[in-house]
């Protein structure tokens, strides 16, 4: 049911003005049967009307002898008409007040006095009673109205008419006059909606492509003027968006420049500081100040960087890195199923993500176990160090950007609080997710899934 | 004292140029100092440079360009001195022909040992030999690019090298069908990175046979010669 109910604006809108406009199209098509059905009965039964009012006073005015002749002689061509002591209408059966007081009427203009007339629909008309009339009617099988006027004392004029047959076709006319009308204004309908979707269609995958980087996107302006007009304001804001990233990066930039400089050149002059210790200590304290500069410039950049995707074996690339690491004596080591696992990726922002959670690692759980694994969807880096792991409801808390567990600001723990961040946003560049879980049987397992 | 050599720095920053040309001169070298690209010219035309230290970001010509005039000029080498870490600086760079860039800050001593290093591998000849003289080294179904340092398939697909191997295969590529001992291999490469060999050649040469031979235990590619060492047993096409 929820499937049938569409999700966007134009398809509601068009379900809600297909189902208005049906409601309303059938109440109209229903009146205007009902309107049009009197006013088909009024005309059919006005001739009968007519003639029953001239028999009743060709019959008022013929002497008496001849009277029963020209009741005779009218009851021909789908009409009987007889003189009676009783009405042909019972007194309270089915009764057409509107009919009745048109039959008054009409024989009041023909100066018939009537003291009271009844009418009613039902009946079959007799058998004519001349031969000649065997002839079949001109329009059979009407309904017959009976009136009854009573024109003396204990005397009735009857008469049966047959009145003409409803159109038949009345209902089929109106029908197709509706579904017309309405298809008119729902194809109306679906035209603007259409004018209105494909534009917004539009719009929506600009506004998700859009990642910052490169040429701003340009929408067409199309459709009404007021989408029109948003569509040139979203793309306005796009150029925009990418002005205020370009000058970003130059800022990021200038200030990478303007930092490294002077820490060049204190780094240089701590050469010649006595004694060894406090060298090493400055140098120390430069080295941290550079890491720090440096992540926070990747940090700053991560989705804009202009690396280029290309196929990579992030085997080997895992493989170098661990082995980079074991030069440097660190216990560090790739499982040694890993095959092969050629991915599109931006290589040098992936062995970044990869060196910093080793670095966490080594650094937290002494010791690295990576692995390269491909599931279904996607193709897992996973390194599990042997530490004491991470309270579950910091998880999630140490991936955001300078989060530490420790309160020691020291660059032996602390580090600069960026590299979980660098790693999770190199994952999310390549389409992908950082996971952080404690494994059953001790340690972190940080895992890079990369969509394969 | 004319057995020093004589080093030109190029940088417009101050505070680099100074203490960097006084650490340099305790170290035995004689050190001529210019603030841009034309003072570095002139120093050039007047002077015999036996290596250039350049900034690469510099007001009006920078230090790429100078690079490339260098190169095109002369076979002085080049050691840049960069403010930006970015892969493509160090691409860049190198394609241009520098010798070998370091990062800023980067550690005094560190520089020493590279500008040794350089001036070794160009000692004698007087020209630079800077190490990856083409862009890429063609050899069996491998492609040994030198810009992105990384090994590439018949597939294009990329396969990552840790330092270590790149800078063997790159002694083996630039020595092809020649039997190279473990002490020449050692000497070449670590003539460019100074990451030390703590590991055995052999533990490389192992390593990269499983990257690069489509059977690791029968190499094809880098072959085993008993009592010589190794050899890269493929034609080589420079590109």
């Amino acid at each position: 049911m929820k499937r049938l109910f569409p999700r966007s604006l134009i398809g509601q809108m068009a379900l809600l003005i297909g189902g208005a406009l049906l409601i309303a199209q059938l109440v109209n098509f229903a009146l205007i049967l009902n309107e049009r059905q009197k006013l088909s009965l009024a005309q059919n039964q006005g001739p009968a009307i007519t003639r029953f009012a001239a028999v009743a006073s060709d019959f008022g005015q013929a002497p008496a002898e001849f009277r029963t002749a020209v009741l005779e002689d009218s009851s021909r061509r789908g009409a009987r008409f007889s003189l009676d002591r009783q009405s042909a209408v019972p007194e309270s059966a089915g009764r057409e007040g509107a009919i009745e007081t048109r039959v008054a009427q009409a024989l009041a203009a023909n100066g018939v006095r009537a003291a009271e007339v009844r009418a009613a629909f039902g009946g079959e008309l007799r058998p004519d009673p001349a031969p000649r009339a065997a002839r079949p009617h001109r329009s059979p099988g009407g309904p017959v109205l009976v009136i009854s006027a009573r024109i003396g004392a204990g005397a009735w004029l009857n008469g049966r008419l047959v009145t003409p047959r409803p159109d038949p076709w009345l209902t089929v006319r109106l029908a197709a006059a509706t579904l017309l009308l309405y298809l008119i204004v729902l194809g109306a309908t679906l035209f603007i909606a259409t004018r209105l979707a494909r534009p917004l269609r539009d719009l929506a995958g600009a506004a998700e492509r859009f990642g910052g980087r490169g040429e701003p996107i340009s929408v067409t302006p199309r459709g009404p003027g007021d989408l029109r007009r948003a569509i040139d304001a979203f793309n306005a804001m796009n150029r925009r968006v990418v002005t205020l990233l370009d000058e970003k990066d130059r800022m990021l930039g200038a200030i990478g420049h303007d930092l490294r400089t002077p820490l060049a050149s204190l780094r240089i002059r701590a050469e010649g500081v006595e004694p060894e210790a406090e060298r090493t200590r400055i140098v120390a304290t430069i080295e941290e100040m550079n890491a720090m500069l440096e992540d926070i410039l990747v940090l700053a950049r991560s989705g804009r960087d202009r690396e280029e995707q290309r196929a990579v074996d992030v085997t080997a690339l895992v493989d170098a890195l661990v082995e980079e690491y074991r030069e440097l004596g660190r216990d560090v080591s790739l499982d040694e199923d890993a095959v092969r696992q050629v991915l599109d990726v931006r290589p040098n922002l992936l062995r970044r993500a990869v060196r910093n959670l080793i670095d966490n690692a080594v650094k937290y759980g002494g010791s690295a176990r990576v692995s390269v694994l491909r599931s279904d969807a996607a193709l897992e880096i996973a390194i599990r160090d042997a530490g004491p792991g991470i309270a579950e409801d910091r998880l999630a808390a140490v991936l955001e950007p300078f989060a530490r567990l420790e309160e020691s600001r020291s660059r032996d723990t602390g580090g600069s609080g960026l590299g979980l961040a660098i790693a999770r946003a190199a994952a999310e560049a390549h389409g992908g997710t950082l996971r952080l879980a404690n494994a059953p049987e001790g340690g972190l397992v940080a895992t890079l899934a990369l969509p394969a | 004292m004319a057995n020093e050599p004589h080093i030109l720095l190029v940088d417009d920053e101050r505070d680099i140029r100074e203490p960097l040309a006084a650490y340099l001169g305790r170290n035995g070298y004689r050190v001529t100092k210019a603030d841009n690209a034309a003072a570095a010219r002139q120093v050039l035309a007047a002077h015999a440079i036996d290596l250039i230290l350049l900034d690469v970001m510099m007001p009006g010509e920078d230090g790429l360009a100078l690079t490339g005039f260098v190169r095109a000029t002369s076979g002085t080498p080049v050691i840049l001195l960069t403010a930006r870490a970015e892969e493509t600086d160090r691409i860049v760079g190198l394609e241009l022909g520098a010798d070998d860039y370091v990062t800023k800050p980067f550690s005094p001593r560190e520089l020493v040992a590279r500008i040794k290093a350089v001036l070794r591998r160009t000692e004698g000849s007087g020209k630079s030999v800077h190490a990856p003289d083409a862009d890429g080294y063609a050899f069996g179904p491998w492609v040994l690019r030198t810009g992105e340092r990384e090994l590439v398939d018949a597939g294009g697909v990329a396969v990552p090298l840790s330092t270590g191997e790149y800078n063997l295969l790159l002694a083996f590529v630039t020595h092809p069908k020649r039997v190279l001992s473990r002490d020449q291999l050692l000497d070449l490469s670590q003539g460019r990175e100074l990451a030390a060999f703590e590991r055995s050649i052999d533990n490389h040469i192992s390593r990269l046979r499983r990257k690069i031979e489509a059977d690791p235990s029968d190499p094809k590619l880098i072959k085993t010669v008993w009592g010589g060492g190794y050899t890269l047993a493929a034609d080589v096409r420079r590109l």
